[in-house]
C-alpha cells in the first residue's frame, strides 16, 4: 500500500443495502477529479453471501468504462497502482449494509430521559423496537416489561434514568427487570445492557447484572435536567455496530485486506462531508445533508460547526416504505402522485418494489410512487432528527426548517431521477426550506466515500469537491409569510454574468424556474413585500446574492410555509402535476 | 459493460437441501440416510411455557436481601398453584404464593420467578426426501430431488397437496366457478391472478394452498388471513404467470407439491418456493451457484412494469434505452417465449432464470 504521501488515484466504495458503488478518483492535471464510477446490486445475501463479490462487479464495470485494469486474474484488487493505468494506489470502503442493531430503551421519565436516550441511538444505526418506562401512567408491570423483553430480543438495552446524583431505585429496578430477562434467554441471544444513566449507580448495575448479560456504562446521558450528552450512548453504538455488524458481513475480511482504513459506517462518513461544507464559509446559516438509502435514511445538520447525525434505520427508499404506511397510512404517500390511485394500488406497488430492490420504474406512475415514498421517508427522517437539533440563529421560525445553505441530497433515488426538476421538488415539497439555499446533488453517490477517503487523504475529498464531484442542482428562494393567493410578495432581479438581466414578480402561491445554467453566476437582488422574509435580515428585508447556476436553475418557491396541499383529491392531483410542470419535472 | 443481475430459480430437476430446525434444542428421532416424508416426525422439543413474576419483597414488605430468610420453596423446586412460596409470622402473618403450576426457576432481587412446565413441540419433514444431515439436538437437514420454483411473494404459510391446473393459459385469471368439489385438498394453480370469490370457495373447500402470477392488492388482507399458503410467482396486481412457470406446473398436474410462501432472508432475496418431489435421475446435482454476468442467450425474466412476469432470451446487451419516465439506461434486447417482437428491457428490471 502506497503511503499518503504516495497516494495518486483512490477507489472508494460504498457497500449500501441494495447497491454496491465504487468511483475510481484520480489525479487529472494536479488535482483529484472524479474518473468513473461502477454499480452493481450489494451482494450479501443468498445466492452470494458474500460482499466483496458486489465490489468486484462494481469495479468490472470502471474497468469496462474506462479500461484501467483494477482487478487481476483472481478477481484481486490490484494495489498499488503501477505501469499507467493498472491498479490504484488506495482504497477506501463504506458500509450500510449490516442489520441495524434492535435496541430496546429503558428510562425514568418519558419527556426527560427516554427522550434523550431516544435521540441519542437515534445517530447511530439502530432501530428501536420498544420502550420500558417507570412511568406509572404508562402501567405496564415488571412482567409484561419482561415479556415485552422477550418477545422482541433485542441486541442492546439502553437503560438512562436518574440525573447524575439523583434518583436509585426505580433505575435500579429497571435494571433488574432487564437481567431478568435476560436469565431467561439462552446465553448466546441476551442483549447488551448500556447504562447510560446516574453515573454513581456504574458499580451496582455491575453488581445487578453483570452474571447476566454483558454490561457497558457510558456517560449519563442526562446528566441534569436540562442538558443531555448523547456522545457516550452514540460512540459505543457506533463500535457495536462497526465491530459486531460490519464486521460480521460475509466476505467482508477481502474489503478489509484491500482498503487502506477500516470499514466506515456510511452514515458517518457522509456525515463528514456535511460538516466540511458548512466549514467551507461557516455560514451563520446551517447546513443539511440527506442520504436517502434503500432500508434508511442519514439527516446530518450542522449550526455554527456542531454536528446532529440522524439514522433512521427503519426508513429508506425501498424497505422503509411498509413503515411509513403502516405510521401515517398510503394516503400520506398518495397525495404527492398526480393521479388517481387507491391505497390498495400504493400497497401493492411498493411490495413489488421491495421485491426487485435493484429495479428501476419504466412507467410514469410507478416513478411517481417512488418519489413519493421518498418525500415522505425524508419527511419522517427529518421529524426524528429535528428535536436534537440546537440552530440557534439559523432558525427564525420556531414552526418551519432552520435557514440553511447548502443542502446536500444523496441516494439512488434522487440521483437516478430522470429530470433535475424533480429532484428539485422532492427536495422543496420534503425539507420545506425557507429563504435562499443551494441545493446539492450527489450524482455519483461520492459523498459518503470522499468522507472516508478524508480520512486517508483529505485533498482528495477537497479537490474532488471542487472539481464538480457533486453538482449544483438549484438555487431555491423561498420567502416566508402570508397573502392572498396571487398577490405579488416578491421582487426578484437576476442579473447574468453577461450582463443580461432578468426581473420577476412572484405571485403567492406560485412556484417558478428562472434560467440558470449550471456554470453560470449571477446576482440575486431581492426585494420582498414588507411581511415577507427571505433570509436577509427578517420581513420586508432584500438585499443581494451571489449565486451560482444549477441543473434545474433557480427555484422561486412562494407556495408558502408549511406547504399547504389542496384538500381534495382531484385538485391536489391537479396541483401536484402543476407543480411539477413548473420545475421542468 | 458487465452487470450481474438477480437470479431466480426454476428448475426442472434438481437436488434441493433445506434445514428442518427445531423451536429448542431438543431430541432428533431420525437418522442420516432415512427416507422421510411430510409428516414423518423428525424431532421434538420442549418449548419453554409461561412464566410469573412474583416480588415477594414488596408483598411481605421486606428489603430484597432479606427475602431468601423467608422463602418456603427451593430453585427447580416443583409448586402447585396456590403454595406458599413465602411466608413472613408476626401478629399478623403475611404469605406469597404460586399464581400458576410449575418449577421455581429464578430467584434474586426481591422477586421469585415459577415457570409453567415446558411444551412438547413436534417438528415433521415437511418434504418428501432423505435426510442429509443430522444436526444433534438442532435439527436436521433434509435432501429432496425434484423441480423447484421461487416465487415473488408469499402469505407466510407452508403447506403439502396434489397440483390442480385450474386455467388452460398463464394470462387467464383463477375464476370462482371454476373452483368446484374435485378442487378439495388440492393446491389450485391458476393463471395470472383471483378474485375474493376464488378465496371463499378455496377456504370452503380447505384447499391445501394457491399458485398465481399475481395477487390483486385489493385482496392483500384476506390472503394474509388465509390458513393455507398462496404464492404469487411474479408479485402484486394482475400479473400472468410467466410461461416457464406455467408449464413446468401444468406437467406436474396431480403431483404432490410442498409449497412454502415463507421469506427466508432479512432482504427477502431467499423467496417463497414451490417444490415438487421427482425421482432423481442420474447425473441429478445440486443447483451450483454461478457469479457470471448476463450475456446473449440467457433466459431471463422481466421485473417491472409493462413487461413484468415476460421471459425470454437475451439476443443483445448492452443497448441504451429510454423508458416512458424519460430516464436512459442500459437495457437487453429480449425475445419473448410467447414468440411476439423483440423487447427492449433495462438490465436492471431483469433476472436470470435458473
Amino acid at each position: 500500500m502506497a503511503t499518503e504521501q504516495g497516494i495518486g488515484s483512490i477507489l472508494v466504495v460504498d457497500c449500501g443495502t441494495v447497491l454496491t458503488k465504487a468511483v475510481l478518483l484520480d489525479r487529472v492535471d494536479g488535482a483529484y477529479r472524479f474518473v468513473a464510477r461502477g454499480e452493481a446490486l450489494t451482494t450479501i445475501e443468498p445466492p452470494w453471501q458474500d460482499i466483496a463479490l458486489g465490489v468486484q462487479h462494481a469495479i468490472e464495470q470502471i474497468e469496462d468504462i474506462t479500461g484501467w485494469v483494477l482487478l487481476d486474474g483472481q478477481h484481486r484488487l490490484i494495489t498499488p497502482q503501477k505501469n499507467g493505468i493498472r491498479g490504484v494506489d488506495a482504497m477506501v470502503a463504506t458500509s450500510s449494509a449490516a442489520r441495524p442493531i434492535r435496541v430496546m430503551l429503558a428510562g425514568l421519565v418519558p419527556e426527560l430521559s427516554l427522550a434523550s436516550a431516544m435521540r441519542a441511538v437515534s445517530g447511530t444505526y439502530t432501530t428501536v423496537e420498544g420502550f420500558i418506562t417507570q412511568d406509572p401512567a404508562r402501567g405496564m408491570s415488571e412482567e409484561e416489561q419482561v415479556q415485552l423483553i422477550l418477545k422482541h430480543r433485542p441486541d442492546v438495552i439502553c437503560i438512562a434514568g436518574g440525573t447524575d446524583g439523583g434518583a436509585v431505585i426505580p433505575v435500579l429496578e429497571m435494571v433488574r427487570t432487564a437481567a431478568l430477562a435476560s436469565s431467561m434467554m439462552e446465553e448466546k441471544e441476551r442483549p447488551r445492557l448500556l447504562f447510560a444513566g446516574n453515573t454513581a449507580l456504574r458499580q451496582r448495575v455491575v453488581d445487578i447484572a453483570g452474571g447476566q448479560m454483558e454490561v457497558y456504562s457510558v456517560d449519563n446521558v442526562r446528566p441534569t435536567l436540562d442538558s443531555e450528552n448523547p456522545a457516550g450512548v452514540q460512540a459505543e453504538m457506533d463500535d457495536l455496530y462497526q465491530e459486531q455488524h460490519l464486521g460480521a458481513l460475509p466476505g467482508v475480511g477481502i474489503l478489509n485486506q484491500w482498503s487502506s482504513l477500516p470499514l466506515l459506517p456510511t452514515a458517518t462518513a457522509f456525515a463528514r462531508i456535511v460538516q466540511y461544507l458548512w466549514y467551507l464559509d461557516e455560514s451563520p446559516k446551517g447546513t443539511l445533508g440527506i442520504d436517502l438509502g434503500a432500508a434508511q435514511t442519514t439527516v446530518a445538520a450542522v449550526f455554527g460547526g456542531r454536528l446532529f447525525v440522524t439514522v433512521r434505520g427503519d426508513v429508506g427508499s425501498v424497505y422503509g416504505s411498509q413503515r411509513i404506511l403502516a405510521k401515517r397510512g398510503a394516503e400520506s404517500i398518495a397525495r404527492w402522485v398526480p393521479a388517481l390511485i387507491t391505497p390498495e394500488e400504493v400497497v401493492g406497488m411498493l411490495l413489488n418494489r421491495e421485491m426487485h430492490p435493484g429495479s428501476i420504474p419504466e412507467e410514469v406512475l410507478e416513478l411517481r410512487l417512488e418519489q413519493a415514498v421518498a418525500r415522505e421517508a425524508i419527511r419522517e427522517a427529518l421529524q426524528t432528527a429535528r428535536p436534537g437539533w440546537r440552530p440557534g440563529s439559523a432558525q427564525p421560525y420556531p414552526r418551519l426548517t432552520p435557514l440553511f445553505d447548502p443542502i446536500l441530497v444523496s441516494g439512488g433515488v434522487l440521483s437516478g431521477a430522470p429530470r433535475p426538476g424533480q429532484v428539485a421538488l422532492m427536495v422543496l415539497d420534503a425539507v420545506e426550506p425557507i429563504g435562499v439555499s443551494t441545493l446539492l446533488l450527489d450524482t455519483h453517490g461520492l459523498a459518503p466515500g470522499l468522507g472516508a477517503a478524508a480520512g486517508l487523504k483529505p485533498l482528495a475529498t477537497v479537490e474532488t469537491l471542487d472539481g464538480g464531484g457533486i453538482v449544483n442542482l438549484a438555487t431555491t428562494i423561498v420567502p416566508v409569510g402570508t397573502a392572498r393567493k396571487g398577490e405579488i410578495v416578491l421582487h426578484v432581479r437576476i442579473r447574468y454574468q453577461d450582463g443580461g438581466t432578468l426581473e420577476v414578480e412572484v405571485p403567492y402561491g406560485s412556484l417558478e424556474a428562472l434560467p440558470l445554467p449550471p456554470g453560470q453566476e449571477a446576482v440575486l437582488e431581492l426585494r420582498p413585500r414588507a411581511r415577507f422574509d427571505v433570509g436577509l435580515g427578517g420581513p420586508g428585508k432584500g438585499g443581494k446574492q451571489r449565486v451560482r447556476g444549477g441543473l434545474a436553475g433557480l427555484i422561486v418557491d412562494a407556495r408558502g410555509r408549511p406547504l399547504q396541499l389542496p384538500s381534495t383529491p382531484q385538485e391536489r392531483q391537479t396541483q401536484v402535476q402543476q407543480w411539477l410542470w413548473d420545475v421542468g419535472g | 459493460m458487465r452487470f450481474y443481475p438477480p437470479q431466480t430459480v426454476v428448475s426442472p430437476l434438481t437436488l434441493i437441501r433445506r434445514e428442518r430446525p427445531l423451536p429448542a434444542p431438543g431430541e432428533i428421532l431420525v437418522r442420516e440416510g432415512e427416507r422421510v416424508d411430510p409428516v414423518h416426525v423428525i424431532g421434538r422439543a420442549r418449548v419453554p411455557g409461561e412464566f410469573r413474576i412474583v416480588n415477594i419483597a414488596r408483598s411481605l414488605n421486606i428489603p430484597a436481601r432479606a427475602v431468601r430468610r423467608y422463602l418456603k420453596v427451593k430453585l427447580n423446586q416443583e409448586v402447585k398453584r396456590g403454595q406458599v412460596l413465602a411466608a413472613r409470622g408476626g401478629l399478623v402473618g403475611q404469605t406469597c404464593r404460586s399464581p400458576i403450576d410449575g418449577e421455581v426457576a429464578a430467584a434474586g432481587g426481591g422477586r421469585v420467578i415459577i415457570k409453567a412446565p415446558p411444551r412438547e413441540v413436534e417438528v415433521r419433514a415437511g418434504y418428501y426426501g432423505t435426510v442429509a444431515r443430522v444436526v444433534p439436538d438442532q435439527g436436521v437437514i433434509i435432501q429432496v430431488s425434484g423441480t423447484l420454483i421461487q416465487g415473488a411473494w408469499g402469505n407466510e404459510q407452508e403447506g403439502v397437496g396434489v397440483l390442480r391446473t385450474t386455467v388452460e393459459k398463464p394470462e387467464e385469471a383463477l375464476q370462482g366457478e371454476s373452483v368446484n368439489g374435485s378442487c378439495r385438498g388440492t393446491i389450485l394453480v391458476g393463471g395470472s391472478g383471483l378474485d375474493r370469490e376464488v378465496l371463499e370457495r378455496a377456504l370452503e373447500l380447505q384447499v391445501r394452498g394457491i399458485i398465481v402470477g399475481g395477487i390483486p392488492p385489493e385482496l392483500l388482507e384476506k390472503v394474509w388471513e388465509l390458513p393455507f399458503p398462496l404464492i404469487a410467482t411474479e408479485g402484486i396486481g394482475a400479473v400472468p404467470m410467466s410461461a416457464r412457470i406455467f408449464q413446468l406446473l401444468s406437467t406436474h398436474d396431480g403431483r404432490e407439491a410442498v409449497i412454502d410462501g415463507r421469506f427466508r432472508s432479512r432482504l427477502k432475496a431467499l423467496r417463497p418456493e414451490i417444490i415438487i418431489p421427482l425421482p432423481a435421475e442420474p447425473g441429478t446435482d445440486r443447483l451450483r451457484f454461478q457469479d457470471a454476468p448476463l450475456q446473449v442467450g440467457d433466459r431471463v425474466r422481466a421485473v417491472r412494469a409493462p413487461h413484468t412476469g415476460v421471459t425470454g432470451t437475451v439476443l443483445d446487451l448492452p443497448i441504451t434505452a429510454r423508458t416512458a419516465t424519460g430516464a436512459r439506461l442500459p437495457a437487453a434486447k429480449v425475445q419473448p417465449e410467447n414468440g411476439k417482437d423483440p423487447l427492449l428491457i433495462p438490465v436492471v428490471n431483469l433476472e436470470v432464470l435458473r
